[in-house]
């Protein structure tokens, strides 16, 4: 390095230009989306979902099961909310055959707090006929609510526009009034292909509903 | 300015515009001495992209920011490579010097700019960077020889501009 380079290299050694504006404009054109940004979209996101889910589940924990008390049986009085399958229930085949008073036992009888135990559930489905059997939305709909309080409500909402195989009634295997709904379903499902199960739990404001409908069902 | 490291790694676009205003004059000085404004600014922001696209490979046993110098070097070459001629003979020396220079630098850097791109290229190279011409001829896809030729008649034209003015 001669004299002359050593004169340029000296005098550009601290050499400062600002650029225009327009640089980091497109700088920031090609740089992809702020990571950091896009990160804290994801935790409040998750944190969300986490919430959500955490807020099912304590709405679970505290729906405690409705002692229902004895029903006031009203035979006269007009359902509120028809039942497609009810006429089934009246056939000559099927008449007599639910037991409302083992029904109400069952609902008085204090159960213990169901278990979301998948295998059970599962384990419960392999021994059931595949014969389809069809329970009430709502009511499966609730079961579902109460078994994965995780689930969707848009999910919920379809299920209860919507007739539910036996299956996902199972899942609330070890819940009381699942077990009194196989009762019936297995009492009236040797010579039908359709139950409509009656009665909802758990849920205060259908007692009266179980009711009327037990009341229905009086031989 | 190492503490921007980690935040420009993450991708934090503040941590990488306050790195890009710390550096950006001095690599635009750098960019200048190859190229003319425009140019100069438009291998700034291609060496801006490359600099936070590849800032998970600088290791850190290094300089940053002479990382980041090199890179900036890389891209003018890039730029040159892409729109100039290396060839002297096809560009006529321009004498575009005047008194009018506010510092020292700018009239060196008019008379550096005055020069043919492949003369200006390795003279820059050779006694500004610190290449020695095995790396200049292998940056530039020229031989040794002509990267000396090159400095050779670089320096002659440099003495002579400065010399007469």
């Amino acid at each position: 390095m001669n004299e002359l380079d050593q004169h340029f290299k000296n005098s550009f050694k601290d050499f400062t230009v600002s650029p225009s504006d327009q640089v980091w404009k497109n700088v920031e054109q090609q740089l992809p989306p702020n990571r950091q940004k896009s990160s804290l979209r994801l935790i409040i996101s998750v944190a969300s979902m986490a919430a959500s889910v955490a807020l099912f589940f304590t709405l679970g924990l505290f729906e405690q099961p409705q002692v229902v008390p004895t029903p006031h049986i009203i035979p006269s009085q007009d359902l509120s909310i028809p039942l497609p399958s009810e006429s089934m229930l009246s056939t000559p085949e099927t008449q007599g055959v639910v037991d409302v008073d083992l029904a109400t036992q069952e609902l008085l009888t204090p159960a213990p707090r169901p278990k979301n135990d998948r295998r059970e559930a599962a384990a419960t489905l392999a021994t059931l006929d595949p014969k389809t059997v069809l329970f009430e939305p709502t009511m499966v709909a609730s079961f579902a609510l109460v078994k994965s309080p995780s689930m969707h409500p848009r999910v919920i909402n379809q299920l209860s526009d919507q007739k539910v195989p036996i299956r996902l009634a199972y899942d609330a295997a070890t819940d009381r009034l699942s077990r009194w709904m196989g009762k019936q379903a297995r009492a009236l499902g040797e010579n039908t292909t359709e139950v409509v199960a009656i009665g909802v739990v758990n849920w205060s404001q259908k007692k009266h509903d179980i009711q009327q409908r037990l009341a229905t069902l009086t031989p | 300015m190492e503490h921007l490291l980690g935040p420009c790694r993450a991708g934090n676009r503040k941590a990488q515009k306050k790195l890009y205003d710390i550096m950006s004059p001095m690599l635009m000085g750098i960019c200048l001495r190859y190229l003319k404004q425009e140019e100069a600014e438009e291998a700034l922001s291609n060496a801006f992209i490359k600099i936070f696209a590849k800032v998970d490979y600088f290791k850190e046993d290094g300089s940053f920011e002479g990382w980041m110098k090199r890179i900036a070097v890389r891209e003018c070459l890039t730029y040159i490579r892409l729109n100039k001629s290396m060839d002297a003979s096809d560009e006529l020396v321009e004498v575009a010097v005047s008194n009018s220079f506010s510092s020292e630098q700018d009239y060196l850097l008019a008379v550096i700019g005055s020069l043919p791109t492949g003369y200006r290229t390795v003279f820059n190279l050779f006694a500004i960077e610190g290449y020695n011409h095995n790396e200049i001829s292998s940056m530039l896809g020229i031989s040794p020889g002509t990267s000396k030729s090159q400095l050779s008649k670089a320096r002659k034209l440099l003495q002579e501009r400065l010399g007469h003015e």
